[in-house]
This record gives C-alpha cells, structure tokens and sequence, in this order.
C-alpha cells in the first residue's frame, strides 16, 4: 500500500497560526497519530481535519509572536514608548491634552454649527428649484397678486404661491384658549410648492377652502389629546376653521418654522393693487428650465404690471425715466433660491435667522484656538527637546534613522492628540447648552456625532497631530548622536522660531480681548445714549384692537389709578420698527419720499414726552386732527423745509397739513440716523383701519414693575371678554435691539477665555522648562549676590518683550478690524487709546502673575541645592 | 471558586495522568481514554484540557527526548502537582460526603 504523509497544507497552517510553544505537542501528536492509523489516506485526512480542530483562541499567535514584520513591531514599540513618556511627563502631557482638548471640542461644536447653518431648507427633494420673489433685489413683501399672475403668465412656472406670517392668532377650541405663534396664512399652492406631506388628510382637498387649517402634529396633539384631529372645529381669532390634515413638524432647520398652515386664498371679488405690497411670494420652476430666463419675464412682470401705478403715483412720465432717475435701485421682481435665504438673505427668513459673518468669524475662532494649541504643543516639545536628546541620541547609536525618530514623535503626538479628541468629546457635550445660548440653537449632544462631525475629528486628528509634532519630531530627528549623548549640547530647535510662535499665541489673545472690550463699551455706549424720549416706566399692552372700542373704558379706568401718570394708543412702538408710507409734496412740483409714519392718538406725546419744537401735538376729540400731521427734524431737513409748520403733504389724494415739529428721536435702532417720520392722528378713519389703537401705552410712577403689570391686567381683562393679555416694559424692547450684539460679546468672551486659557497653560509650561533649563545659573546668581526681585526680573524680561511684540500684532489686527465694524453703527465710540492698551495690559499682567509665580520659587530656592549634585 | 474548579472532562484527564505516570502525553491519554471509558475525545480536546489543567497549577511537564514516529518532536510528560491532588481529593471526598448521606430509604424505591 502506498504510503501517504501528512498533507503540507496542514503543517503550514499549524505553523502560521500556532504559538510556538504549543505547536511542538500539538504537531508530535498530530504524527504520532498519523503513524499509528497506518499512513494511510484516512489518516491524512484525520491529520487535516484534526489539524483544523485545534483552532482555539490560545493557540494563536498574537501580535508579540510576527517578529518578521518589523514594521508592526516598530509601531508597537513606538506606542509603548510614547505611553511611556507620556506618563512619566505628567504635567506637560495634562497641559498639552487640556490645552488641545479644549480647542477640539471648540471646533467640534463650532462645526456642528456650521454644518447646521448650512442645511437649511435642503431637506426640500426639488430645493434647488424653488425660489423667494424679492421686490426689487432685498424687498420682502410683494403684491397678493403676484403668485397667480406668475402661476398664470410664466410658463416655466411649476407652481407659485403667497403666504403670510408667521403671525400670533388666539386658537379656541372648546373652552382651551392660547395664543400660539407660528401661524402662516397660505393658498393652496403653497402644499405643491414645498412639497409637504400630510400625515392625515388629502392633498387634493385640503386647503382649497377659506376655511381650511392644517395643524402640525404637536399642535394637534396639544388641542386634541382624546379626539382624531381631523375634521373638527378650531377657532382662530375667533373664526372657525375646520382642521383638513396634519403635518409633521417642520425641520429644526427651516427658515419657516410654521405651527398651522391656515388658508388663505386670494378673494376673487377682492379690489387688489399692484402699488401694494402685503405677502410673501415663493415660486418652484419646472424641470430643466432655466432661472435667468424667468428673471427677465419677472422684471418684465414688473414693468407691465407694478410700472404704470408707480409713475403715476411718482409722476413721472415713463417707467424709463423712473429707472433714470434712481439708477442704484432694480424696479424688478427678482429670485432669490430659497437655499440662500438663511444665510445670504436672513431678513427674508420667517424663523432663525442666519449670519454669513458669524459662520465666517466661528470658523476663524476655531482655526485660531487649533493653532494656539498646536503651537502650545510645538514649544513644550522643542523646548524639551534637550531632556530628551540623550534617548535620541542612544536610538541613533544603535541604529536608528532619521525616519525613525520622526515617527517615533510623530506617534507621540497622534496619541496626545488621540486622547485629547476623547476628552475633546466630552467637554463638547457637557457644553452643548452653554453654546445653545450663544448661538440661538436648539442642539442636542447627539447632533455632535453626526456623520460630518465624525469626519470633522477624523480630519482634525489627522491634521493636528501631525501639525503639532512634525516641526519637534523634524528638529529632534536631525541631532548629531555624538553631541546629543555628551548631554545639553544639542540645539533645542531655534529660539527664535518658538519666540515667534509665542509671540504670535499673545497676539491672538490680544486681538480678541481688544474686540471682547470694544463690544462691550459699545453696547454700554448705546444703551447710555439719550435718545431723545422717555421710554422708562412704559408699559405697552399688545392686541389693543381686541378692546373693540372698549379702549376708552380701559383708559378710564386705568386712570383712576393714582399712579398710573398717562394711557395713550398708537399704531407702533418704539424699536418694534415703523412702515413707512409714500406722500408727496404738492407745492414742490410733486416730489415724492417714503418716509416712516406712526399713528399716535393724543396723550402719546405725554407718554413719550416728546419734545414739541414748534407747533402743536393732537388735541383731543379735534376732528380736524385727523388731516394733521406732526414731523421730525430729519424730514424737515430731508426737504428743505425751514419751517415746516403749516406745510402740506399728500397722500392717496388727501391733502395733510403740518401742525407741529418734534426733535429727533430715535426709534429704530441706534445703528442707525434718525429717519425722516411722520406722526399721524390715530383715528377710526377706513385707512388707518384697526391698526391705530393696537398698542396700548401706560405710563406710570410706581417702582414695582410685578403689580403695574398685574394691574393693568386686571382692568385688561375686565373689558377684553377672555382676550389673553400681553404686554412688555418697553425699555425691554429697547434691549432687545442689542441682543446680537450682546450675543456677539458672549461669543468673544467665551472663546477669548478659552485662548488665553490655553495660551497661559503653555506660558506656564514654558516658564517651568526656562527655569529648569536655568537652574544652576540662578543658583550661582543668587550666591554672587543676587536678589530675588532682580532674578525674577531676569526671566520676566524675556517674555515681557515677547508679550509686547505679539501685542503690537494684535492691536494692529484688532484696530483694523474694529473700525470696520464700528462703521455699521450711528452711535459709536471713538477706538481711543486706552481701549486697545487695556488688553496688552491684561495680557501682560497675567503673564506676569504666570511668569513671577514660578520664577520666585526658583529664585527662593536654596542654591546650595542646585549646585551640590555635579 | 473559578480557579480551582474542576470540570468532569478535567477530573478524569487528571486521574489518567496519574494513571499513566510516568508516561503521559497527550495522545497516550486520549488512548487511555478511549480505553477505560469507550469515550473517543478529540485530540485538540485532550490538549486544551491539558492547558487549562497546566494553567491552574494543577500539572507539571517536561519534554522527553524526541522520537521518529513523533516526527521529530518532543514528547511533554505530565505529572501531578500537590494542588492537582488536593483537587481530586476534594472531589472525591466531597462525593463521598455526598453519598453517605443519601438515605438507605432512598434506594429501596427503587
């Protein structure tokens, strides 16, 4: 019989798999088996299947036992030995991973942010079609009849709609009453052009009626816990309305965060003009077709359709000539895609807004707190380099290359870097809510570990590591082995490149403390300004219009009140924004302006306490008022006037007479002049319509602001029939005006902490390596004489004039940049001096207080003790 | 007691070393297995088992000089340790204590 012998296959597997220690038994008895079943080919195939039976976890080999590949053994090497450094430098590794941790998780959360300002409305499967129509190049509102005459005379159009909003409506349905923002008032387009899927309800159907409303689930669900929502009554602003479908909530990032889609068709019987503006108009192009193509038949649109009322109104004899004569404005329905609008055109947006410069000014702040981090890191590394020349040296003796000694480093740092990313992780969740408030967003921790922000920390581990520890591991990697094992010969990479770095870390803080200042006396700065009326101890009560003509009894009755001093109405408030209106001049051939206009009723003044330069303000119950107009400085200067009282302006063919002249004052914003306004009597006359007594001001003298407001409560809803009540102090709103800037400051002082945070831990390193480096030679100092105060001294010296080189960066960078944002605002401060000493002075004080710390416990040290060991 | 536990297969590899003294190896077990009881372990059962028992103290090797049939390798000798015995003895007695208190009532049933 012929003889067989165990199969190769077999022998090479146990071989290639098996730890060695084991394989000697297991291969003895695996032959001996063999022999004793006879050699045969039944016994082969024993040996293969038994062979295959010994796979067992702890006969493997590990990766200890590969020592052919080299390469795998050097990395591990390399691991063990930076784990090894890097515990036996406990400090200098915890300021290096806090440091670098701190400016991880900064960029973390920072580019969650701007991933998510970015997405917004790209959730929308045809986004890239759909488009805002904007009168002129940034006018939100345009004519209710924009959306159907384009639906009908533009044929690219796939659909067009108007919406409305988002507005505050009091919803009723049984006896459960609120007031709930977040109503938009649509056609029935508006479901074609968003492509919004009802969860209940028909697309065909719903909102086709007047009476139709669509609820988004949670409103749903608030009103109609026990019932199915659909088809039952709802009453909005006491109309009733019939809930036709449910949606579900929009997106966190859509530029309009409706709560109930409420029809709103235009009426065909409605009288409608193309000189008024009063919706939002969004349009969705078909397929293929092309946007500069539909702007041209828009701009057309306007001419036909907007041209001929406003040169009538205008009087000019073309549109033409109108177009000559304003050259910088674009009579025009223009198209901005509904992509934008978040970011580029954020006064378009009906929820958060966006700001192209705050993405653009994170992103800085992110890549400028990296970098001081990465530098803490090349510093502490090249000044240490010198403790660690000897190992390099003894790794090059026996052997070592170049590349070696790099990746030896590098590793270091891809491991500091690694951990750091961990902690990076946590710190950034546990800050989420603190930067909820800086940015007006509403994250989560887990919006951190999107599949972008993973890519973000993937390509940051990536970049940081080797950013940090490739110039220290280049420097290290070309010491001379001889002078590296003679000891401290070997250079520390050159000085002047880490005084640079150094420099460059103060000059960062410095420009961000100087912009942190700035901000804030500014805003204190407009918040101290007079601006020209009383707006303290103001309360304005909103939706006075659901007084229906009770408001004379509320006024009454308020002013029985012994501390209430005056209670007036008007159609807007200070800082909530005024409209303007167009009139012309009649005696000045016609001349036209748009100026802002307000609706006051008598007693306003008193509420203000306006200051009457010439003239007088509404009396009360003077019918003739109501052809009268009071106006400010600015108008007066913006036509010429001398003295305006007695002058005349026109509107819609009613002639208005100037019976008074108030001093300027502010109540738009103080970013900007004051504008041109007109002051009109608050009448029940068909224009002003309901608008007039909307606001209703209480001006009052009493300290405790908790019972003015639950007073004025109480007398509110003794005549508002169940109407909620709402009101608001309006030095509040005056704040308000500052909120982004507020906002902004909280930014910088925020993230400027963090840089002079970490740029303060690695002075502190930097100052331990000094002082160690100099051991000896204070020591000797001290016993030629020395004192201590002159020792320290010594070391300030150097880093004072590096603190004062940086600063002079960064006071340069800081001017530059502050006088340009200075310009956006009317009321600014002078950038004196003082203002951009401060932050140097900061800066330099607190690197002082580092820097003497550490350098009085080296100079008060016992100098015997540094000079016996030798 | 996770260290010291004996399981069945374990017992009974041990006592066949001890069997076996002063020639047990792996493949002389499994044939003395395979004896004794009409079981037939697998070759790769009968060395985990073996460095399982290695690692709990419980046996002691050594390599023997290396032979043909083996080809070319070692044989490793196993004997019992102290703790090897104390393991088995406290399994057997505890059987033992076990069996003297069944009473004599519950055999008669059956």
């Amino acid at each position: 019989m012929k003889k067989h012998s165990p199969p190769k296959w077999a022998l090479r597997f146990l071989q290639f798999f098996y730890k060695e220690r084991y394989l000697e038994q297991i291969e003895g008895d695996l032959y001996e088996l063999f022999q004793r079943e006879g050699e045969t080919r039944k016994a082969k195939f024993h040996f293969g299947l038994n062979t295959i039976r010994f796979f067992r976890l702890r006969y493997l080999k590990g990766l200890d036992d590969f020592e052919q590949l080299t390469t795998l053994a050097m990395i591990k090497n390399y691991l063990k030995v930076a784990i090894r450094t890097l515990i036996k430098q406990k400090s200098y590794t915890a300021i290096n991973i806090s440091g670098l941790a701190v400016a991880i998780a900064s960029a973390l959360l920072i580019s969650m942010y701007i991933f998510h300002e970015k997405s917004y409305d790209n959730f929308y499967p045809d986004v890239d079609r759909m488009y805002r129509v904007a009168n002129g190049d940034n006018g939100s509102w345009t004519p209710t009849l924009l959306a159907q005459t384009i639906q009908a005379e533009i044929p690219q159009t796939e659909a067009a709609t108007k919406l409305n909003g988002l507005s505050e409506s009091f919803l009723e349905v049984g006896d459960q009453g609120i007031l709930q923002d977040g109503g938009l008032w649509v056609d029935e387009n508006f479901l074609k052009v968003f492509d919004i899927q009802l969860l209940q309800g028909s697309l065909e159907y719903a909102l086709t009626e007047p009476d139709h409303v669509i609820l988004t689930e949670t409103l749903a669900a608030k009103f109609f816990a026990d019932v199915a929502a659909m088809d039952q009554v709802i009453e909005i602003d006491g109309d009733q309305f019939k809930v036709v479908g449910i949606v579900a909530d929009p997106p966190k990032n859509t530029h309009i965060p409706y709560e109930y889609i409420v029809a709103n068709p235009v009426d065909p019987e409605g009288k409608y003009y193309w000189s008024g503006n009063n919706t939002f108009t969004y349009l969705k192009l078909k397929e293929m077709s092309n946007p500069s193509d539909v702007s041209i038949l828009l701009a057309d649109l306007y001419a036909e359709k907007v041209g001929p009322d406003y040169i009538e109104y205008t009087g000019h004899e073309s549109f033409e000539a109108l177009q000559k004569e304003y050259p910088n404005r674009n009579f025009a329905f223009t198209m901005v895609p509904v992509l934008d609008i978040h970011l580029q055109k954020p006064h378009f947006s009906m929820g958060s807004q966006g700001d192209q410069e705050s993405i653009l000014i994170f992103s800085l702040i992110a890549l400028f707190i990296l970098l001081i981090a990465c530098i803490n890191y090349i510093n502490l590394s090249t000044a240490r380099s010198s403790v660690r020349s000897k190992e390099v040296g003894i790794r090059k003796s026996l052997g070592s290359q170049k590349k070696n000694i790099i990746l030896q480093f590098l590793t270091e740092s891809m491991l500091i870097t690694l951990i750091s990313v961990i902690f990076a992780c946590i710190l950034a969740i546990l800050s989420v809510n603190l930067f909820n408030q800086l940015t007006q967003r509403v994250f989560v921790s887990s919006d951190l570990f999107t599949f972008e922000s993973m890519a973000v920390l993937a390509v940051l581990l990536l970049i940081v590591g080797p950013l940090a520890g490739g110039y220290p591991a280049y420097i290290m990697a070309r010491f001379n082995p001889i002078q590296a094992l003679k000891g401290g010969v070997a250079k520390a990479g050159k000085q002047t490149f880490r005084n640079i770095l150094v420099a460059f870390q103060f000059a960062t803080s410095v420009f961000l403390i100087a912009i942190t200042l700035v901000i804030y006396f500014q805003v204190e700065y407009m918040q101290s300004q007079d601006i020209g009326i009383d707006i303290s101890n103001t309360l304005v009560v909103k939706n006075g219009v659901q007084l229906e003509g009770k408001y004379d009894v509320l006024k009454a009755e308020l002013e029985k009140n012994p501390y209430i001093k005056h209670v007036s109405k008007s159609s807007n408030v200070p800082f909530y924004g005024f409209p303007d209106y167009g009139y012309s001049v009649p005696n000045q051939s016609g001349l036209s302006f748009s100026p802002n206009n307000v609706f006051m009723a008598p007693g306003a003044e008193q509420v203000f306490n306006m200051e009457l330069l010439d003239g007088r303000f509404f009396k009360e119950n003077f019918v003739p008022d109501t052809a009268c107009v009071i106006v400010n400085q600015a108008l007066a200067k913006e036509l010429g006037w001398e003295d305006p009282v007695g002058k005349k302006l026109k509107r819609d063919d009613k002639i208005y007479t100037v019976i008074g002249l108030v001093k300027d004052f502010n109540y738009s914003s103080l970013k900007r002049n004051v504008d041109a306004l007109i002051i009109r009597h608050g009448s029940p006359s068909y224009e002003i319509g309901i608008y007039h007594q909307n606001y209703i001001l209480v001006q009052f003298s009493n300290k405790n602001l908790k019972k003015v407001f639950e007073d004025v409560e109480g007398e509110w809803s003794k005549v508002a029939g169940g109407y909620p009540f709402e009101a608001r102090f309006l030095d509040d709103t005056f704040q308000l005006q500052f909120e982004s800037e507020r906002r902004f400051g909280m930014i910088f002082t925020t993230f400027s902490g963090m840089a002079i945070f970490i740029a303060l831990l690695g002075l502190f390193a930097l100052t331990t390596f000094v002082l160690q480096k100099r051991y000896k030679e204070i020591a000797v100092r001290k016993v030629m004489g020395a004192t201590i105060s002159s020792l320290i001294n010594m070391i300030i010296k150097d880093f004072t004039k590096l603190v004062l080189a940086g600063s002079l960066i960064g006071i340069g960078a800081a001017f530059y940049w502050l006088t340009d944002w200075l310009q956006g605002y009317s009321t600014r401060i002078e950038l004196s001096w003082y203002l951009l000493a401060l932050p140097v002075l900061i800066i330099l004080a607190l690197t002082w207080l580092v820097v003497s710390a550490k350098s009085y416990k080296a100079a008060i040290a016992n100098p015997s003790k540094a000079l016996k060991d030798e | 007691m996770k260290g010291t536990h004996l399981g069945e297969f374990e017992e009974l590899v041990l006592l066949i070393i001890g069997v076996l003294y002063p020639n047990a190896y792996g493949l002389a077990i499994k044939q003395e297995i395979a004896d004794q009881t009409k079981r037939s372990p697998a070759i790769g059962a009968i060395h985990s088992a073996l460095s399982r028992l290695e690692d709990k103290g419980f046996l002691k090797s050594h390599l023997a000089d290396a032979t043909h049939e083996r080809g070319g390798r070692r044989k490793k000798l196993y004997e019992i340790t102290a703790s090897g015995k104390q393991a088995i003895e406290y399994n057997r007695s505890l059987r033992n204590t076990l069996w003297n208190q069944i009473p004599e009532l519950a055999w008669k049933k059956l």
